[in-house]
């Protein structure tokens, strides 16, 4: 008995390893390789405090976490501004560096390391065998896992899953991603030190070694194999890699020496062979035990779906408004967003050379030019994607100069991409869900224990989606995977998440190009709808026809700056612009 | 400054130097798989053992002439890293999708385990260390300073071997497929190009420069199954410090450079803060990195580092 | 046609079974040789055959060892005990000449005890005394309720220790012993002369006496941690002392690595005329090959002298002087280590090496403490009954020094649970690349106490 839960003490200790780093890597997308050099900084830090100094186990081990924490926090710092590559370059700096500073403090014992911990003592009782053991243990797994899975499975892991997928597109509608990445990485890194003190305390010893570079990589393949974004599934993972090893141990019995080196031949076959065969790992990520009963109770499979897709039919409404648009009239609408000479520089390349322009209220506004005019770099200097080298931009007459892109999604403009850029593993009401603004469930304390006001919130936010769905046509979709939809489809969606910001000021970078006449009616449509509840928009497009049907008034811009205002008809009138915009003859 | 520090600080320096050769040319052998393939091929550490393991082991224990073992040696490794491309990344990497990745990375993580514990199942020899004795190890004397025949043959051999990757790479056809294949994929196939075979391509010059590295490090030190664990951790580093898809001369550069730094390091802070020295860099130069990263005007770097 | 009849015939045509194996080269194959040989019992079964077995053996034990009349009278058979080794990783070399080490010793036990005490040696692997698996292998032990425990690595590296005590279970480390920061810690006892200190003081009399000129001494020690690296400081200052040199530099090298090249600048720059290192394993080579890169001239000294070690280091070893708690294959001393020796030789086809021979011995001393045990009416399964055992006579015979009739033997000290008295030799190494060519200089005790030079 005490055997078994030798082996459950150790993978209750990995599998808390394995979920925060879960949490961390397969739901936010931040890879890390120093996962147990966390666990290093949580028992080493508690371990002095234990052994050296005599405290007792309750203040040490919040010490111990606090001091995981810390770290963790720190190096999230420059996580923040390296690709992926660069931060696992990070992690393994940062885990032999702690090791390293870690074997040289002569109070914490070298490579021999801290000996003497005591036995686990937790106000008077003592946990001293395995299974005596597993009990204070245990508790403090399913806290973790409970704590995980309500970030995990809440309106806050949506987001942290969209950062995961696509940061920039995260960032345009709203979120501060900042916040979340340096958030999920300090609670990630505390949960690695718990498990750390656990070590600790269950080895009654403390050694570099125990929290070097193989061990987080070990975790790192628990939590691939158990599912990357699956926290059960960690578990799973945890229980795999601990159990194999004392399970060969068993099976394979030759002289000494050899039977160790095949333990260990087939302990990493049995990895390598496990992500050939089932690369998803052992749970794919929206697996549930509650989805899992419902896949049961399904009825028999849906029809296959018709290879046409057609466009959603747009509601009667839009019928009546999808025509030429209205000619200007007299009076001069206000400017929301006003931009005036800006410069931005790569090099020699002027990609914006004192370029100023104003989107007035309830307009479309056209934005052509030749290829290579600078048209999406306007859009990504209007939004802050890239910094302007001079010049000012103003919404709602506020100057909003060098903000950054979720402020200035939250204050009112937004942008959609060429790319399209939606998550293709959310479902398409997930993906508009994600950009309504102001969700309780975002923040993390609600997430944790407004349990009932998260509530509330999703169901509030499922709603305005649902609307915003319905007014795009695409309401029948809503549980769709939304990589599994048609190009155009997805446009739609990414038209429907623009409008969930709530922004005045929507910039459409080319929103009809890439998809057939019925798709490019259907958004003609809708963009004129828009018009009609006073949103400013601004249409950067290639195809003049789709231009001239819908702006109201057009921009011509050429290396860098504006040249010419007017209709697109009074534009294309002027021979040298045509000139430039088609070529010469 | 006394002379006698000056010579100790050049002899450090000098350590660190020809260090720097071996580092430079391992971070070009795993930094060119890495760059043109995006396969995390931390299984590099049992080619590297499979070249230099098994040429030192045929000479000592199979009567092989040192040649011939050595090329059968870098051989094997090359052979191990093509059947790997092909047999477990590619179909990982094809079936993982986004988490292609980290699937690869973990593949091959077990695949070293397995490998360098394979390698002492199949050799099942008592002593775990075997020396390569080929090049004479007979100290030489500069000044004070002092290093052997090998090291300056190492030192040779690896920018030379640098060179001849550089201009393969830059003026020959096959360099330019490289070339299209690292900087874009998709448009390499659009024009015709067979980007499996140029993995595969990849993966013999990777694995040959590794190979050589290997060899003189079994020269050097002695050949062990599990000679490649440090290595690959330097060759990482390098890698990723110089910049995937930099010039090899650039890699050779900046290997050299982390070389005398750590040699330098030894002298001012002693051995055994090394390590928290020469990661304590790299952990500043990631933090600079970023810094510039986020506030581009304020933290400005060198263009090469800024990648 | 038996296994001993084809390896017989392997033998003849000078093939040991490793070049057997390598030959048929599938490890499929040399796996399943591997179980067969080993269902067939006797792994090592291609020396010439001459080796005394069962009633002769067990005869010649008794003659020369005396008779363990309580076991005899009522050992019990299978005895189940765990051995902590290092099968795989850095010191993987050592695992395997551990576990065999005392393997043989529990055949020759068997014999010894005609039957009643066999000891079942399950090996675990402490990966090179990785701290996870040490702890999982004292705890395995202490749930299985062994009262007894075979560990390395002082003590898995001190991962150990607790569980030990926690377990109570008796555990000796003829590998690694004590060293100076595991010393009287409960149920824990250094099987082999503590390391590094009790060597010094021998192999700085064999210096000064090989090299007439030495004055100044440098110490280059493993890096472990402060207080262990601090201990071999004071001590090797006060050995500097006694032995008549001038301590000019102490320093520390990191263990596990191949380039000591800063170390060395660093000694070199010092200008002794002695350098003692006290690392170990393929540390010390390494230390010897930069030694010889750096043209550094010097008398050389030190007290780790493995086959892996003298493999990687070559000639660079050529005349460096060893001290260590060595067994003396070429001339074995005493009856007991010629039996040893003789017997290993003849089994395996090779002398033994210095760990086959301290587990070996090791075995005997707790077959010992077993017969005290029912000698005065304990539970072999009780592991305070061992401690008893122990601390009621703690000598117990060794292969290492005697002569003739007279058993060399390993004294304990209740205190320090370290050797109060051990034999010792002090060496130069030939730098063949092979432990078999050495020169035996001297022999002596613990601290260098009563120093016999040993006349060529």
């Amino acid at each position: 008995m005490e055997e078994f839960f030798t082996h459950a003490d150790v993978v209750a200790i990995f599998a808390i390893y394995a979920i925060s780093l879960n949490l961390l890597l397969g739901v936010a997308g931040q890879i890390s390789i120093a996962h147990a050099a966390f666990g290093a900084v949580g028992a080493y830090s508690t371990g002095y405090l234990v052994v050296i100094q005599d405290w007792s186990f309750f203040p040490a081990f919040w010490v111990g976490i606090a001091a995981a924490l810390v770290v963790g926090l720190l190096m999230s710092l420059p996580a923040l501004y390296l690709d992926v590559r660069y931060l696992i370059l990070l992690t393994l700096a940062l885990s032999t560096a702690l090791l390293a500073v870690v074997g040289a403090i002569p109070e914490l014992g070298g490579s021999y390391g801290l000996r003497d911990v005591p036995n686990l003592e937790i106000f008077g009782t003592t946990y001293d065998d395995p299974s005596e053991f597993f009990r204070p243990l245990i508790v403090l797994a399913l806290l973790v896992l409970a704590i995980c899975s309500l970030i995990a499975y809440s309106p806050y892991g949506r987001v942290l899953r969209a950062i995961r997928d696509d940061e920039l597109a995260t960032r345009g509608v709203g979120k501060n991603v900042i916040l979340y990445k340096v958030t999920v990485f300090g609670i990630t890194s505390a949960m690695a030190g718990l498990a750390g003190i656990m070590l600790l305390y269950f080895n009654r010893s403390a050694q570099p070694g125990a929290f070097d570079l193989a061990v987080s990589m070990q975790i790192i393949a628990m939590v691939v194999i158990g599912g990357a974004g699956n926290l059960l599934g960690s578990i799973l993972g945890a229980t795999l890699l601990v159990l194999l090893e004392p399970f060969l141990q068993d099976v394979v019995n030759m002289s000494p020496t050899n039977a160790a080196l095949t333990q260990l031949t087939i302990y990493g076959a049995l990895i390598a062979a496990f992500l050939l065969v089932r690369p998803q790992g052992l749970l794919p990520e929206s697996w549930t035990p509650a989805a899992a009963v419902r896949a049961l109770r399904r009825s028999p499979p849906e029809r296959p779906e018709s290879e046409e897709v057609a466009p959603p039919k747009p509601s009667p409404r839009l019928a009546e408004t999808a025509g030429p648009p209205p000619t200007s009239d007299g009076g001069n609408p206000e400017a929301v967003l006003e931009a005036s000479d800006l410069k931005k520089y790569f090099g020699g390349i002027h990609a914006a050379d004192g370029l100023s322009l104003r989107l007035p209220r309830g307009r479309v506004t056209g934005l052509i030019g030749p290829n290579g005019a600078g048209k999406t770099t306007v859009f990504n200097l209007l939004t802050g994607v890239i910094p302007l080298d001079e010049g000012k931009v103003w919404l709602h007459g506020q100057d909003i100069t060098g903000w950054t892109l979720n402020r200035i999604a939250n204050a009112g403009m937004a942008r959609s991409y060429q790319d399209v850029r939606i998550y293709p593993r959310m479902s398409v009401l997930e993906n508009v869900m994600i950009a309504v603004p102001d969700q309780p469930g975002e923040r993390l304390p609600n997430a944790l224990f407004r349990r009932i006001r998260t509530h509330e919130g999703e169901k509030e936010a499922r709603q305005k989606a649902l609307e915003h769905l319905e007014f795009v046509g695409l309401s029948a979709r809503a549980d769709k995977l939304a990589g599994e939809l048609a190009f155009g489809e997805q446009k739609v969606v990414a038209l429907a998440r623009l409008l969930a910001t709530e922004a005045e000021v929507l910039l459409l970078d080319e929103p009809a190009s890439g998809i057939d006449i019925d798709w490019v009616e259907t958004m003609l449509g809708l963009i004129a709808e828009l018009r009609e509840r006073g949103k400013s928009i601004c249409v950067v497009e290639h195809n003049l026809h789709v231009v001239e049907r819908i702006a109201d008034s057009v921009y011509f811009m050429e290396t860098g700056t504006i040249t010419a205002e007017g209709t697109v008809r009074e534009l294309m009138q002027q021979e040298r612009l045509a000139e430039v915009y088609f070529g010469s003859a | 400054m006394p002379i006698a520090s000056l010579t100790e600080t050049l002899q450090f320096a000098s350590d660190g130097f020809i260090n720097g050769a071996f580092y430079g040319l391992i971070g070009l052998s795993f930094g060119l798989i890495v760059a043109v393939t995006g396969r995390f091929h931390f299984a590099w550490a049992v080619a590297f053992a499979i070249s230099g393991y098994f040429a030192a082991y045929l000479i000592n224990h199979n009567q092989f002439a040192i040649l011939p073992a050595v090329l059968i040696g870098v051989a094997g490794g090359v052979l191990f890293s093509v059947l790997l491309e092909l047999l477990v990344y590619r179909p990982v990497a094809r079936r993982a999708g986004p988490n292609a990745l980290l699937g690869v990375f973990v593949a091959s993580f077990g695949i070293t385990i397995a490998g360098q514990a394979l390698i002492q199942l199949i050799v099942q020899s008592r002593i775990a260390s075997e020396p390569l004795n080929w090049i004479p190890i007979d100290s030489q004397d500069v000044g004070g300073v002092t290093f052997t025949t090998l090291d300056i043959w190492a030192v040779g051999v690896f920018w030379a071997c640098a060179v001849l990757t550089w201009a393969l790479l830059r003026f020959t056809p096959l360099g330019r497929e490289i070339e299209a294949v690292r900087v874009n994929p998709m448009m390499a196939r659009v024009v015709g190009i067979r980007t499996g075979r140029t993995y595969v391509v990849v993966f013999v010059i990777g694995s040959l420069l590794g190979g050589i590295a290997a060899i003189f490090f079994a020269m050097d030190n002695a050949a062990t199954a599990d000679m490649g664990t440090e290595p690959v951790f330097y060759a990482f580093v390098v890698a990723f410090l110089a910049g995937l898809g930099s010039s090899p001369l650039w890699i050779m550069l900046v290997g050299t450079l982390l070389g005398v730094v750590e040699g330098l390091s030894a002298e001012l802070f002693s051995p055994q803060w090394q390590t928290v020295v020469v990661f304590g860099i790299l952990l500043a130069l990631l933090v600079i990195k970023a810094a510039h990263a986020w506030r581009p005007t304020v933290f400005r770097i060198p263009a090469a580092l800024a990648r | 046609m038996t296994v001993d009849d084809v390896t017989t015939r392997l033998v003849n045509s000078a093939l040991t079974r490793r070049r057997f194996l390598e030959r048929t080269a599938v490890v499929g194959g040399s796996l399943a040789a591997g179980n067969i040989l080993a269902a067939c019992g006797d792994d090592d079964d291609d020396g010439d055959g001459d080796a005394p077995t069962g009633q002769q053996l067990g005869q010649q034990l008794r003659d020369i060892l005396g008779e363990p009349r309580n076991l005899i009278a009522e050992g019990p058979g299978n005895f189940d005990i765990t051995g902590s080794w290092p099968l795989t990783g850095p010191g993987s070399v050592y695992g395997e000449l551990q576990s065999e080490g005392f393997r043989y010793g529990a055949e020759h036990v068997a014999a010894w005890t005609n039957g009643k005490l066999r000891f079942q040696a399950e090996a675990v692997d402490n990966a090179g005394g990785d701290p996870q698996k040490s702890v999982a292998n004292a705890r395995g032990a202490g749930l299985a309720r062994e009262p007894i425990f075979v560990t390395s690595y002082i003590f898995g590296f001190g991962a150990q220790p607790a569980l030990i005590a926690q377990y109570k279970m008796l555990s000796l480390d003829p590998g690694g012993g004590t060293g100076p920061l595991a010393q009287g810690l409960p149920y824990c006892y250094g099987f082999r002369a503590s390391y590094p200190q009790d060597l010094v003081d021998g192999l700085l009399e064999t210096i000064t006496r090989e090299n007439s000129d030495a004055s100044t001494l440098a110490v280059v020690d493993a890096e472990i941690n402060a207080d262990y690296n601090g201990a071999n400081e004071e001590f090797s200052r006060g050995a500097a002392q006694r032995a008549g040199l001038e301590l000019v530099s102490f320093s520390t090298a990191p263990l596990g690595q191949t380039d000591y090249a800063s170390v060395i600048s660093a000694v070199k720059e010092d200008d002794p005329n002695v350098v003692v290192f006290l690392n170990f394993g393929t540390d010390v080579a390494y230390c010897a090959r930069e030694v010889q890169r750096q043209a550094l001239d010097a008398t050389y000294g030190g007290i780790d002298f493995t086959p892996d070690g003298a493999q990687v280091a070559g000639p660079a070893f050529r005349d460096w002087i060893f001290s260590h708690d060595y067994i003396n294959v070429t001339d074995p001393p005493s009856d007991w280590s010629k039996l040893f020796v003789d017997s290993w030789e003849s089994d395996n086809g090779n002398p033994p090496e210095n760990y086959n021979a301290a587990y070996y011995a090791s075995a005997f001393a707790y077959a010992i403490m077993m017969d005290r045990i029912l000698g005065f009416g304990g539970d072999i399964q009780n592991g305070a009954d061992w401690l008893r055992a122990l601390e009621q006579e703690p000598t117990f015979p060794h292969v290492y020094g005697g002569n003739g009739s007279q058993i060399g033997e390993i004294v304990l000290d209740p205190e320090t649970h370290s050797p109060t008295s051990i034999p010792i030799l002090g060496f130069r190494a030939e730098g063949t690349g092979s432990t078999e060519d050495i020169t035996l200089l001297a022999e002596y005790d613990i601290g260098g106490r009563n120093y016999q030079p040993i006349e060529s």
